[in-house]
């Protein structure tokens, strides 16, 4: 009990949250999977520059994951990256965002939130209604947006809606170089999982991430059956 | 079992102990009512030595001869007296000696509780327990006697069965013959009191010839009729003989005693117990097993892996601070700009 003490003590959460912008803390736990994920995901050519994240249904936690991910890497690397919410589907109506640049004619330094760390900034998604998220989706503008964003940052982390939420995830899909789908411990079903794998396409998702993983066996249980 | 299959049947499990114990308390409230609603039983039994080389030929159809067997005369005899409690005639004449026959005819007992209530069982080699056990304990003490009474009865009718038949039969022919000699005996009456003998001088030849078939005829039937009762008599010596030699050889070592005080029966309790247990087991395994195969979620990585064919790039571990700084319900519906 006292080692978990200190432990904790010595690994302080990430903390990226502003007056304006309400951004739940990195604990370690979260902050060392973010690594591990980034790992994995740079593995062979290094992290891409366009990273998203999906998932087959809502209430995955694809936010929270990419959230976390885009902190983590800011932190970590102190290059600059940019969370990029796409999900038009969990908005915050009254925030500006990316579809008040593309549809309204919004300035992009109006929505781009800053963040405590310097190398993040959250550039929230706005609102659209039905008509305008399939526009968003395939008009074309939304890839030159993002372009331009990829000249101020290093990483760009999407945050996509779910799969068999919508259509207009599988198009926003293409607009990234590595696609990783989310994945919520006992929840999300292998049916549900295997269709959005087949709608996005097997060979367009770099991996799966588990989500909320905890297993409820005891630990003295799984340390006698070697699980 | 698979290593996948094991994780998701002790994930099922532990996602909701308490649902899946439900089968597991059921089965132990139902064994400690069953326990606590047990009648007190008393026990009433009886030892019958089988030691006897005679007796053991008679009682359980083991003679000396016999081929080499790893049977002891007591696990022959306590069987057979068993499988006679099977039978409906033996259990009927049990209960009848008992005086349980209105009780039977009442439907107040049945014959498979008188079945199920007595029991024999060998102690060591030579000697056989039989134990009545009931709830009422003249009962007990009278069902015990009865089976002892009845084994040996029957033991002893099937001994001198061949005898006593032989008796019957030669006392049917005896009768037969003492008909065929009474009648003889008239025949020859009749004769000489038709043929008076004469004052004087001799019968006719004719007449001295035919007293002389009639004395031999009467001579004749006489000869058979004392030879049918000799060897009706003969009979009936060799049945006696046999029974009082099972007589003389059944060694009744304890005689069953009225119980005075209920026996608690432990091992029947902790049968009960276990039998209870084990199928409240049973049912938690099934229960898990069920809600498994119907929890299509996904719950670990091996078996997601195995099923698509997509690399896991690792797992978020649940936010337990998060979880902690979870806020107010009343606020929850408001929207998080993550």
């Amino acid at each position: 009990m006292k080692l978990r003490r200190i432990r904790a003590e010595k690994d302080p959460a990430i903390s990226v949250a502003t007056d304006e912008l309400e951004l739940p803390p990195i604990s370690s736990p979260i902050a060392s999977a973010s690594r591990y994920l980034s790992a994995q995901l740079g593995r062979s050519d290094g992290l891409p520059s366009r990273l998203a994240f999906t998932s087959a249904i809502s209430g995955e936690g694809v936010s929270f994951v990419s959230m976390a991910f885009a902190a983590t890497l800011a932190h970590d690397t102190r290059r600059r990256v940019g969370l990029v919410q796409l999900n038009w589907w969990n908005q915050n109506a009254e925030r500006k965002g990316l579809s008040d640049v593309i549809l309204r004619g919004a300035q992009i330094e109006d929505v781009v939130l800053d963040t405590s760390d310097s190398c993040l900034a959250v550039i929230p998604s706005g609102y659209a209604n039905g008509l305008d998220r399939a526009i968003l989706a395939r008009d074309g503008t939304l890839d030159k947006f993002l372009n331009v964003l990829e000249d101020q940052y290093d990483h760009l982390i999407l945050d996509l809606p779910a799969v068999l939420l919508t259509s207009d995830s599988v198009v926003l899909a293409d607009l990234t170089d590595a696609l990783a789908l989310v994945v919520r411990h006992g929840v999300t079903s292998y049916d549900q999982v295997e269709e959005a794998v087949r709608q996005l396409g097997e060979d367009r998702i770099s991996g799966i991430i588990l989500n909320q993983e905890q297993s409820r066996i005891p630990r003295i249980i799984r340390r006698r059956l070697g699980l | 079992m698979s290593r996948n299959a094991l994780i998701r049947l002790l994930e099922t499990f532990f996602g909701r102990p308490w649902l899946y114990l439900i089968p597991l308390a059921l089965a132990i409230g139902l064994a400690v009512v069953t326990v606590n609603n047990s009648q007190d039983e008393f026990k009433s039994g009886g030892v019958v030595s089988v030691n006897s080389d005679t007796l053991l030929s008679n009682l359980s159809d083991v003679s000396i001869d016999a081929p080499f067997t790893f049977e002891t005369p007591a696990g022959v005899t306590s069987r057979r007296i068993n499988d006679l409690l099977g039978s409906t005639g033996f259990a009927f004449t049990v209960a009848k000696e008992a005086g349980l026959v209105d009780a039977l005819d009442s439907g107040i007992i049945t014959l498979d509780e008188v079945r199920t209530q007595v029991t024999a069982a060998p102690v060591g080699d030579s000697l056989v327990s039989i134990t009545a056990t009931t709830a009422d304990p003249e009962a007990s003490f009278r069902l015990a006697n009865a089976t002892i009474d009845s084994f040996i009865n029957l033991v002893v009718d099937d001994a001198v069965e061949q005898s006593r038949t032989a008796a019957e039969f030669y006392e049917d022919l005896a009768g037969g013959y003492q008909t065929a000699l009474d009648a003889a005996s008239n025949n020859f009456d009749q004769f000489v009191r038709e043929n008076d003998s004469p004052l004087i001088g001799e019968r006719p030849i004719d007449e001295l010839n035919e007293i002389e078939r009639l004395t031999a005829a009467e001579g004749f039937a006489q000869d058979q009729y004392a030879n049918a009762l000799a060897k009706a008599e003969d009979a009936r010596l060799v049945a006696e003989q046999t029974r009082l030699d099972i007589d003389q050889r059944v060694n009744l070592v304890d005689a069953p005693e009225q119980p005075f005080a209920a026996e608690p029966d432990l091992r029947k309790m902790v049968l009960t117990v276990l039998l209870l247990v084990t199928v409240g087991l049973i049912g938690v395994v099934a229960l898990v097993a069920l809600a498994a195969a119907f929890d299509r979620s996904v719950r670990d990585r091996a078996g997601l892996e195995a099923r698509l064919a997509l690399p896991i790039l690792g797992s978020v571990p649940i936010d337990r601070q998060a979880s902690r700084r979870r806020r107010p319900r009343s606020q929850r519906n408001e929207k998080v700009a993550v």
